[in-house]
């Protein structure tokens, strides 16, 4: 390879890492004046047992947010539980912020102690800042094999 | 004749206008991007593409290197190295797309913010438009010789 494109591909290298340098430390500036600051490590929910969950329930110190879809929600769910469906996106928990207030302590479930949706829509919540988010793994297979108060309702 | 163009800066004034274009996408992405990091954070793990412990500082560097490589696209001696970017950028879009497609997943690209939901497919056409104007403005830019050196930008 010739001396001339060896110095183009040094050169356009040497931009490159010079601009992703730039850029991070420009972001992380921005960042750390930010409000909420975005936390550098992706935050991970607390996983919570079933009598953490009927703890929360029978003190009524927890919002219960399903995170199955809306038909399957009507179907049967924990009492008093709001659904935000893991498809909605994060656009569903924008909506929910001004409603709950993000000191507002959620246990978020989905189907069963597989299914990972009850993760995905807590990670959304942790990454807005808010700062009590579990995720009660058993989820609804769990609370309903252990005949705990349900509702169906829209 | 009055008002027509001479042939040989028709070629140059069409660059300076995909450079321009560019510029101005990119500008536009890194900017809808900048304000909204959870979203682009949402966003980037559903693509599985990133380490799940870099997501964050990913998110926070790259709409700012949008912004960083449009700019230098405009203004600076830099216009060369910027374009380069700006490939690898797009190449970079088209891989994360692919993965995705190949894995069967499914996601709406918030390729120029939360709001913008865009399809897979209208996804990867825009990305290979911006791909193929990204090396066109690259190799305009390169200005070898014949003799083979690099003059300055």
């Amino acid at each position: 390879m010739s001396t001339a494109v060896w110095a183009e591909l040094r050169s356009n290298f040497v931009f490159f890492v010079a601009a992703v340098l730039l850029s991070a430390l420009a972001g992380l500036g921005l960042n750390a004046i930010r409000h909420p600051s975005l936390p550098l490590a992706l935050p991970q929910p607390m996983l919570v047992e079933l009598e953490n969950a009927l703890a929360a329930s029978e003190a009524q110190n927890a919002v219960f947010i399903d995170a199955r879809e809306a038909p399957i929600f009507q179907a049967g769910h924990i009492v008093g539980a709001i659904n935000l469906p893991r498809s909605e996106g994060i656009e569903g928990v924008v909506t929910l912020e001004s409603r709950l207030g993000k000191e507002q302590k959620l246990l978020i479930y989905c189907s069963e102690p597989e299914c990972t949706d009850s993760l995905i829509v807590a990670r959304r919540f942790l990454l807005r800042g808010f700062e009590n988010v579990e995720v009660f793994k058993g989820g609804w297979e769990e609370w309903q094999a252990a005949s705990l108060p349900t509702e169906s309702a829209p | 004749m009055a008002g027509r163009i001479p042939a040989d800066r028709v070629s140059p004034m069409i660059m300076v206008i995909l450079r321009f274009l560019l510029a101005a996408v990119f500008l536009y992405a890194g900017f809808a991007k900048l304000f909204d990091p959870a979203s682009l954070a949402e966003d980037i793990l559903q693509y599985q593409i990133v380490p799940e412990s870099l997501v964050n500082l990913f998110v926070l560097t790259l709409p700012l290197f949008e912004i960083i490589s449009a700019l230098a696209l405009i203004i600076g001696p830099w216009k060369r190295q910027a374009a380069f970017n700006i490939v690898v950028l797009c190449v970079l879009f088209l891989s994360a797309l692919g993965y995705a497609t190949a894995r069967g997943l499914t996601i709406e690209c918030h390729c120029f913010g939360a709001t913008s939901g865009a399809t897979m497919g209208m996804a990867v056409v825009r990305d290979v438009v911006l791909l193929i104007i990204s090396i066109v403005v690259y190799w305009k830019e390169r200005r070898v010789p014949e003799g083979g050196r690099i003059g300055r930008q």
